[in-house]
């Protein structure tokens, strides 16, 4: 039996005196705790914690990195932003993306998920599981350039496909009205397989028992869906929502591969808040501006994650 | 599972190794590595051999040439160069490089640079410009003129003898050369014009049509007074953009889903357009077959041209500046300058600022004519160049975002009130980037 | 019966089949197309109308990717700091996961709120002050500097801890009477009954960090410190008008982890439905 460690002698913090009051067996366990816990939580505090706190600091000042004085200037960061059309812009450009993304993406992937949670014929299920979720795999910036391609107005195939259903040729990433709706479809289609198997996940924790139980009482298809499936499913619904809005208010890099260089189409109507804040930040080097813009996403990222804490909340 | 234990030995070895890789290098001693920036990534081939050269003649010296898309570079310079954490040498424009002149970030030239570039060789407007405070700085690497293209295959089948030489002819000349389709849309466009991409591109190139209407960006308010205005709240800002509405929806002479720029001239979807002397460059390596030449820049109420150049400059985040400032002279005034010249103007298109050139390379415009009014304009042209205020960039890249925005905008056609309060809006947005850098004159 | 089966059939499957069928075309097509565009030549990338399939198949494409550019390098680059950063991720999260898990104590269950409290602010919001860190380490453009973020990853904790908690306490119980410190316990006990989390954890750690586009932007600064997604997104910006180059770049930087896709499946699909299961 491990000695008691002198816990009682040095500072006290609260860990090793709540221990010394407990029973022997625990000591050891501070130990263990300041080892292997510690450096994780020092990693914690310089990498997440701290800058998150700078972050707001440097949002109170006039800071920019090629000038040594940095004033502190209050709220005036906020003032200006909310006089910003470019950053109005972003704000605009973000919330729509997120609204529009969040509901079609976990939407159609809940739709996909019931259609594949029966087996078919020939286990054809896990064919159509493999093919959904292959544009999953490939990272973003890949994805961006084939749709950039896909997109092109005069070689691209999309306007080719169109075309026979007589659509005339856009310019799908070109016309202001276009350009958002162009990101979400893309996004939508890269992301569609990643809920579907978290769904998928869900839905096999439904016991059968309940279908069968309606099914006895009378009840159709679609009421089996909406009483038993959609309630049940809210956990992993809530799940969901929340990490398809926390993606969706960070979109940048397809943002970024399809509007850099020369033959970048606009940026503006595909302005999104971390563009923004790029521009300002190493761009213009005005990073309390940049900073400021930061809190004010946090902000948002955090009141929509309590919001869809409190709608989807599983009522138990 | 055993694979995460010794799987995780071997790359906290790999990590430990990068870790100690660091401070070893920096005790290598003896071999000088130079690090060398650029933005314009054509000029590749020529910084690359001539880092070879430099190395043949100083096997303990090399330089690492890396480049990047103009618009990373400058935001690379932006953040290293402060933190005295930037190459040893970076190519920039003036106007990008005057805030880190002014902040400490580029080295002034030393005595013998001094001389040589006093020495005649270059256009004085390099100089003047390379000013700051009574010291200059950087070494001048490439230049070309602001100058029309134009395919002489499309203006010999449109009926077309010679360029147009102002904006009237400019105009008609391209709605000649315009070709549709059945349903009107624009096929092909008959004056390329820049309506979108890469930050400030977008409003330099009409800066450059504001330039010969008479205006410009920010103007002195007073010679020597230091402070600054926006200078095209005024007709000439009016009529350049009544110009690009104009031409996008009255002539309907270009639209914005052909392919625009470089791309679109090499792609034959576009008759004319303005540019600097790289593409000769690039539509040897791209397009070799279309057949084009260069005219100077079509006229307005002035006739004038931008005189477009970089400088290569010594940061003060270097640890080498003396070896530094030997291979810039190497490159500006050594014993290979001849060949290093023969790069630009056989690969790079960007050509050898030296007005001497001709000496080394007699009949260059004859062999490669398309070089000629890239070079050198009529007599009566006025040269300029960009304003070397640091604010510019700020104030290009905003002025960009609006000027994309109002060319996608139809209700501005035959609107001179909405055309005017576009102008004054995009004005106001300059002087405001003057005042909160304390550069704006009066109220 | 065979009639009766084949109505099933059409009931069952068939509807499902004709729903889902186009959707699964439409997702695999850009893949396939962006393929198909990295084989053709560059005057057939231009045909219009555009013809499906490339007339004279060339591997030049692929070719050149690598000569222009060194996306060997970037492949290099993304191995070792996805590497590394996994196995750091897989290291920080078990041992303060166990610790979350199994050491009752008021002070760590606050800490342990703290840490989870972190998922949910974006890195992007506080990237500002991390980047000027590293610069203050002298760690720009080096690999600790593209490392560091990510040697933790609170979402790792969390699931661990929802992992470690499954193991019963009376195990642990009883190597602590048997005189284990807890170290031991961790390492030799806790470790191994978790191999299958662990390996779903390294999956979902690795391509999170693998896909990372924000922080490799703004870190690096020389061409041989890009990772694969920098080094694509700056190609397709300069070569833009090469167009079966740049999808070539594109499908040389999707291909290896389509591959490993390919080869481990099941395990990727089961290491991301566990992430999920343990989510909710």
């Amino acid at each position: 039996m491990k000695t008691l460690v002198s816990a009682g002698v040095g500072a006290g913090s609260g860990r090793r005196a709540r221990w010394h009051s407990r029973l022997r067996w625990y000591a050891p366990q501070w130990r263990y705790c300041l080892a292997a816990l510690g450096p994780v939580c020092l990693a914690y505090l310089v990498i997440r914690i701290i800058p998150i706190f700078e972050t707001a600091w440097m949002s109170l000042h006039n800071w920019s990195l090629v000038r040594p004085i940095k004033p502190f200037i209050g709220l005036e960061n906020y003032q200006k932003l909310a006089t910003d059309p470019l950053f109005r812009t972003a704000l605009v450009n973000t919330t729509l993306f997120a609204v529009v993304t969040v509901p079609v993406t976990l939407v159609l992937a809940f739709a996909v998920a019931v259609l594949l949670d029966k087996p078919m014929r020939g286990r054809l299920e896990n064919v159509y599981k493999v093919l959904f979720f292959l544009p999953v795999v490939p990272t973003m910036v890949p994805v961006s350039v084939i749709w950039k391609w896909i997109y092109d107005p005069s070689y691209g195939i999309l306007n080719y496909a169109l075309g026979f259903l007589g659509v005339p040729a856009q310019g799908w990433l070109i016309d202001p009205h276009l350009a958002i709706w162009a990101i979400i479809l893309m996004t939508v289609w890269k992301s569609v397989g990643y809920y579907m198997v978290l769904f998928l996940v869900g839905l096999k924790d439904i016991p059968v028992d309940y279908y069968e139980a309606a099914s006895i009482d009378g009840a159709t298809g679609w009421q089996r869906l909406t009483q038993i499936t959609v309630p049940l499913i809210r956990p992993m619904l809530l799940f969901n929502v929340v990490i398809a809005t926390i993606f969706a208010y960070n979109v940048f890099a397809q943002v970024y591969v399809m509007t850099v260089g020369p033959q970048g189409s606009p940026a503006n109507p595909v302005r999104v808040i971390v563009l923004d804040m790029y521009e300002n930040g190493f761009r213009y080097l005005k990073m309390g501006y940049a900073s400021a813009e930061a809190m004010i996403l946090l902000m948002i990222v955090f009141a929509l994650t309590i919001i869809e804490f409190r709608f989807f909340r599983p009522k138990v | 599972m055993k694979k995460p234990r010794w799987f995780g030995t071997i790359l906290g070895i790999a990590l430990l190794t990068a870790l100690l890789a660091i401070p070893a290098t920096c005790l290598a001693g003896q071999p000088i590595k130079l690090t060398l920036w650029s933005g314009y990534p054509e000029m590749k081939p020529y910084f690359e051999a001539a880092a070879k050269y430099y190395n043949e003649l100083h096997p303990n010296i090399s330089i690492e040439v890396s480049t990047f898309p103009l618009r990373d570079v400058e935001q690379k310079y932006a953040v290293s160069l402060p933190t005295k954490s930037g190459p040893d040498i970076g190519e920039m424009q003036s106007y990008i490089a005057q805030i880190h002149i002014e902040n400490g970030g580029l080295l002034p030239d030393p005595p013998e640079v001094n001389t040589f570039l006093k020495s005649g060789v270059f256009h004085p407007l390099f100089l003047s410009d390379s000013t700051w405070q009574g010291k200059i700085y950087g070494v001048p690497v490439l230049y070309s003129l602001d100058s029309l293209l134009y395919n002489t295959q499309m203006f010999k089948e449109a009926g077309l003898s010679a360029p147009p030489k102002n904006w009237d002819e400019m105009l008609s000349m391209a709605k000649k050369l315009t070709k549709y389709d059945a349903q009107g849309n624009v096929t092909r466009s008959g004056l390329g014009l820049r309506l979108f991409g890469a930050g400030s591109g977008v409003s330099a190139k009409w800066w450059y049509f504001l330039k010969s209407a008479g205006g410009e960006l920010y103007e002195e308010c007073a010679p020597g007074a230091k402070k600054y205005r926006a200078g095209y709240d005024n007709e000439a800002g009016r009529e350049t953009l009544k110009m690009y509405i104009d031409a996008l929806y009255k002539l309907k002479v270009h639209d914005p889903k052909l392919k625009q720029d470089a791309e679109g001239f090499a792609n034959q979807q576009a008759a004319m357009f303005v540019r600097e002397s790289w593409l000769v460059g690039y539509m040897k390596k791209n397009a070799p077959n279309v057949e084009y030449n260069v005219a100077p820049l079509p006229a307005f109420k002035k006739t004038n041209t931008l005189l477009f150049w970089t400088n290569v400059y010594v940061t003060s985040s270097s640890k080498y500046p003396k070896e530094a400032w030997d291979f810039i002279m190497f490159m500006a005034n050594g014993p290979k300058l001849k060949e290093l010249e023969q790069i630009q103007y056989d690969t790079v298109g960007w050509m050898p600022p030296r007005n001497d050139v001709q000496k080394r390379h007699p009949g260059i415009y004859t062999q490669v004519p398309q070089y000629k009014y890239f070079a050198e304009v009529p007599s009566n042209y006025t040269l300029y160049p960009y304003p070397r205020l640091y604010v510019t960039d700020e104030a290009l890249t905003k002025l960009a975002e609006r000027l994309v925005t109002a060319y996608q905008d139809k209700s501005l056609l035959d609107n001179p009130t909405g055309i005017a309060k576009v102008i004054h809006d995009a004005a106001e947005e300059s002087n405001q980037i003057l005042k909160e850098n304390k550069l704006y004159c009066g109220k | 019966m065979r009639t009766h089966g084949f109505r099933r059939f059409l009931i069952e499957d068939g509807l499902r089949h004709l729903i889902l069928a186009p959707l699964a075309f439409l997702l695999v097509f850009p893949i396939a197309w962006m393929l198909l565009t990295s084989l053709k030549p560059s005057a057939e990338t231009i045909l219009w109308p555009p013809r499906m399939f490339p007339m004279h198949p060339t591997l030049e494409n692929f070719r050149d990717v690598f000569l222009r550019w060194p996306f060997l390098r970037f492949f290099l680059n993304s191995l070792l700091v996805s590497g590394v950063s996994t196995v750091a991720i897989l290291l920080t999260s078990s041992s303060a996961g166990y610790a979350f898990a199994k050491i009752k104590s008021r002070a760590l269950s606050v800490i342990f709120f703290i840490f989870i409290a972190t998922i949910i602010v974006p890195f992007e919001s506080y990237m500002i002050p991390v980047y000027l860190l590293v610069n203050r380490l002298g760690w720009l453009d080096s690999y600790p500097g593209l490392i560091l973020p990510f040697i933790i990853m609170a979402f790792g904790v969390f699931f661990m801890r929802q992992t470690i908690q499954a193991i019963p306490d009376e195990l642990i119980q009883a190597a602590r009477i048997d005189g284990c410190s807890e170290f031991a316990i961790f390492w030799r006990m806790i470790l191994p009954l978790s191999g299958g989390p662990l390996s779903a954890l390294a999956i979902y750690a690795f391509l999170n960090v693998w896909g990372f586009f924000t922080w490799p932007l703004i870190i690096t600064m020389s061409q041989e410190m890009y990772t694969t997604e920098i080094g694509l997104a700056l190609f397709q910006s300069q070569f833009f008008i090469e167009y079966g180059l740049v999808a070539a770049g594109a499908t040389v930087t999707a291909l290896p982890l389509l591959l490993v896709f390919f080869v481990f499946q099941r395990r990727i699909i089961t290491a991301v439905t566990l992430t999920g299961l343990k989510g909710t």
